[in-house]
């Protein structure tokens, strides 16, 4: 795309001159004759909205949308009077001439130099972002009201009487006019319906047609014809352009706005706000509809330009009498698809409206307000987005109410306050839909990593890693509390909060994080947090925090992806450990409080594992091997196990000696020891399997002490084997330890029950 | 033979013998096997900590109905007030000094002793263990080549 005049060098500007000539202007003059024979009517259309004379609508067509274009930034836009701001130009003025006792147009002047000025601010300011903060459901809400606005201040006109009041309010206005219906004027409303239906139905015909044109030429024909506009018609008269500001065939326009110089300090006050609610607007518009352009076209736009550019073009425009404009939606889209392709397609737009007021001025004077009126309602039935309206319902409900709330407040407030009230409701929702914290919880995975898992899907476990991401304002943060409970499971120990991802001012992750930490302890849970930057560091250490949560608890962000996050895990899973460890400490001291002596607290879990396959060799080999390592003197049995570990047979001393020794009679105690060893050695290759006994009782570690002592007798052991829930060998209770268990149970002190000597 | 042993006389109660036993153990004795004498000091039988378990059970089953810990223990109680006496085998074979190792194996595999007493003029002179039998045994039994375990596989 070429920017005719964007460059600085003006040597070049013939050059450059000659080059779009031969590239771009035709197109652009076609596409900008497009736009203005659509847009004449339609600009003196939407003056009658405002209140004010029809050619003004002209004017502002010309001026505004020139300028516009020469400063702005996006090829297409077309400038000029749009339908929602003359509703809100109406709102604004229709009831100060009578307050300031000054003329409309000076005020309407003014109004549009104020606004103006505030739009060039805003470009100059570089504020054009903020205009992206405002939603789109606003936009379409705001323009519906505006709609339905502009058609029910329509309905006198197409009905052809004027209410005597002039009421403001949507109800007065609604009011008034369905009290005044007795007065409708039939030939007015034949023509505006004519209009209406010509602008409905023509384009269905064909889409070349310019219906609005044409559907005023109809009925303003019909109506020059019939002379309805003349004083013959007496109360069946209608009224045309002529009788609101003829429009004469010069190009008279410069007009000093009288209220510049100075400004009437209340008046402007009082229109300061109104201004800014404009401005705004206007902006909105502007940019909305660039933007739809733009992304069509593939444009890249700079939205402060655009602001200056609409800024330029009401200022400049309040000096040749127009009243503040924005962009046009469907002018814009006319531009764009009948080939317009540089900015002075708009310029080309302004010059063929200005060739049509020296050309048709006589003729324009004889349009019947009426034809304007139909044009119009047809108009405000369009902006009613049916289309968005649904998808906007269906995207929820905080969208649904400020797509409501903005329409419904475009009917009861003055519409300036509906423009707040708009932005006002997108600024909530965005807080609301970006000023919320996304929870996901981390997994560590087997191999190395993490997976991210949606929040309260991981599976329960001791530790519980929060990943929290995404904005958060502080409204939110106690919302936040709630949701960060749920995380946790009766299992849970330790709760990690990973918050490098978390976007907040520091006093707002401050109060979660001390909050939560608070909410933790005394839930006896313990926090540990990681991913903390460098700011919020700053701020723990201030607030004292950082001490509470304590330093091994705290992990700060680094450049390594999850390092501090792997770190905070091996630290909760380390207290965990730690607690466990504690808890087993004390549910052994608990134990020995507890009155029931069980065999886990008293058997001892020192006892060699022995194959039941094995000779008797092998087993007095490993015996004698192991009473090296033992003074005790007492006996212990050798308790066997089977092939999966399970307790299968007890080997006693005794029963070792008896089967080495069968052989061995008296006569032999007279042997030499080598001949006595040669003895023994004869029964050595038995299995132990054939000597052990095998009816053992499979006692677990719940056994009370007077099961144990039981056993003792019934099953004639002296050494109780513990098996586990698989029979496997636990532990041993021999007689000692159950003397012990019986002297613990009984709070028996040795020292003091020894006899006296 | 060890001759450091504890001794008893048999008109002691249980209370009194679990004090002992106890009170050795806290001070890493050998409590395995005590020796009884009677009330003019002669030797008497050998008294194990598995007597004393013996004898402070009553006739019921544990596990039966009604049989708490809080019921166990008061027989238990009832039961320390018993004498050695009560509840020292009847039969314990004794050796004297000069006894031979098969003798002593022999005795040994008779029956759940846990030592053989050394008597000598009617004095108990040490005790000889199961395990010091068992390991006299073993270390005569035992061979270079013999020794070690030969799992099955080899």
């Amino acid at each position: 795309m070429k920017l005719p005049f964007a460059g600085s060098d003006l040597r070049a500007l013939p050059t450059r001159l000659r080059e779009y000539v031969a590239s771009d202007a035709r197109q652009d003059a076609t596409a900008g004759l497009t736009v203005a024979v659509m847009g004449v009517p339609q600009a003196m259309a939407y003056a009658l909205i405002a209140g004010l004379p029809p050619v003004w609508g002209l004017y502002t067509a010309m001026v505004t949308c020139a300028m516009a274009a020469v400063f702005g930034s996006s090829n297409h836009l077309v400038t000029g009077p749009t339908n929602a701001i003359c509703m809100v130009i109406l709102s604004l003025t229709a009831h100060l001439p009578a307050k300031y006792d000054v003329s409309l147009l000076e005020i309407v002047l003014l109004l549009t130099f104020l606004t103006g000025l505030i739009q060039f601010l805003f470009g100059i300011l570089r504020l054009g972002g903020i205009i992206r903060y405002v939603s789109h459901s606003v936009v379409i809400g705001f323009t519906a009201g505006a709609g339905i606005l502009i058609a029910v201040n329509q309905l006198k006109n197409i009905l052809g009487f004027q209410l005597d009041d002039h009421p403001e309010r949507f109800a007065e206005v609604l009011f008034d006019t369905i009290v005044a219906l007795p007065q409708t004027n039939f030939y007015a409303l034949a023509l505006g319906l004519i209009t209406a239906f010509s602008v409905i139905f023509l384009p269905r015909i064909d889409k070349r047609i310019p219906a609005a044109l044409v559907g005023i030429a109809i009925s303003g024909g019909l109506a020059f014809v019939f002379g309805w506009h003349e004083p013959e018609m007496g109360a069946g008269r209608i009224e045309i352009v002529r009788d609101i500001e003829p429009i004469s065939a010069t190009l008279n326009l410069f007009h000093f706005p009288e209220l510049l110089v100075p400004p009437p300090y209340e008046l402007t006050r009082e229109l300061g706000i109104g201004a800014v609610a404009l401005a705004i607007l206007g902006l909105i518009e502007a940019a909305s509809i660039a933007r739809a352009v733009a992304s069509q076209s593939g444009q890249r736009l700079d939205f402060n330009r655009e602001f200056v550019g609409q800024g330029v073009g009401n200022i400049v425009g309040s000096f040749f009498s127009c009243f503040a404009g924005s962009g046009s939606f469907t002018r814009t889209a006319v531009c764009y698809k009948s080939g317009g392709r540089t900015r002075m397609a708009a310029i080309f737009s302004a010059f063929w409206t200005m060739l049509t007021i020296l050309l048709f001025a006589s003729v324009a004077n004889y349009i019947p307000k009426a034809s304007l009126a139909g044009l119009l309602i047809v108009i405000a039935y369009t902006m009613i987005d049916k289309h968005h309206f649904v998808i906007t319902w269906n995207s929820g409900k905080y969208s649904r109410l400020v797509l409501f709330g903005t329409m419904g407040s475009t009917l009861v407030l003055p519409l300036e306050y509906a423009i707040f009230v708009g932005v006002f409701l997108s600024i909530v929702l965005l807080l609301r839909a970006t000023g919320h914290a996304d929870l996901t919880q981390l997994v560590p995975r087997s191999d190395s990593g993490f997976d991210e898992l949606p929040f309260r899907r991981a599976p329960a476990s001791e530790v519980v890693t929060v990943n929290m991401e995404g904005d958060l304002y502080f409204a939110a943060a106690e919302d936040l509390d709630y949701e960060l409970f749920e995380c946790l499971t009766p299992k849970t120990r330790v709760v990690i909060l990973r918050m490098k991802r978390l976007r907040a001012v520091g006093s707002t992750a401050m109060a979660i994080l001390e909050r939560f930490e608070t909410l933790l302890r005394k839930r006896n849970i313990h926090l540990v947090v990681c991913g903390i930057e460098d700011r919020l560091k700053k701020v723990m250490t201030g607030s004292g925090l950082r001490q509470r949560i304590g330093e091994q608890n705290i992990f700060y962000a680094d450049n390594k992806l999850f390092q501090s996050t792997e770190l905070s895990l091996a630290r909760a899973w380390s207290i965990v450990e730690m607690e466990r460890r504690r808890a087993e400490a004390t549910q052994k001291s608990d134990r020995k409080l507890d009155t029931s002596t069980r065999a886990g607290t008293i058997m001892s879990p020192r006892i060699l594992r022995f194959g039941n396959q094995h000779q008797i060799r092998e087993a007095t080999w490993l015996i004698f091997e192991m009473m090296k390592h033992i003074e005790q003197k007492t006996s212990q049995p050798l308790f066997l196990q089977d092939a999966e570990g399970r307790l299968d047979a007890e080997l006693t001393l005794a029963s070792i000696l008896k089967t080495l020794g069968q052989d061995l009679k008296e006569e032999d105690d007279g042997l030499e020891s080598e001949e006595l060893g040669e003895k023994l050695r004869e029964h050595f290759s038995v299995s132990i399997g054939s000597i052990a006994r095998r009816d053992l009782p499979r006692t677990q570690v719940t056994a009370s002490l007077a099961q144990l002592l039981w056993l003792s007798r019934t099953d004639d052991l002296k050494t109780i084997p513990i098996c586990d829930e698989e029979g496997r060998l636990s532990g041993l209770v021999g007689p000692l330890d159950m003397l012990k268990g019986v002297g613990k149970a009984l709070d028996f002190d040795p020292e003091r029950e020894l006899p006296k000597v | 033979m060890t001759k450091l042993f504890l001794r008893i006389s048999s008109a002691h109660t249980l209370r009194e013998t679990m004090g002992v036993i106890l009170y050795g153990e806290q001070r890493k004795h050998d409590t395995g096997a005590i020796v009884v004498v009677d009330e003019k000091g002669d030797f008497a039988g050998v008294l194990t900590p598995h007597h004393v378990v013996l004898g402070l059970l009553n006739e019921h089953d544990p596990s039966e109905a009604g049989a708490t810990e809080e019921v166990f223990l008061h027989s238990v109680e009832d039961h320390l007030g018993n004498t050695v006496l009560d509840v020292l085998p009847a039969t314990q074979p004794t050796v004297s000094p000069s006894a031979p190792l098969a003798q002593l194996i022999r005795l040994a595999a008779e029956g759940s002793y846990e030592c053989i007493p050394v008597i000598e003029e009617g004095r108990v002179e040490g005790l000889v263990y199961i395990t010091d039998i068992f390991k006299a045994a073993a270390s005569i039994a035992l061979n270079p080549e013999t020794d070690g375990i030969l799992l099955e596989d080899e």
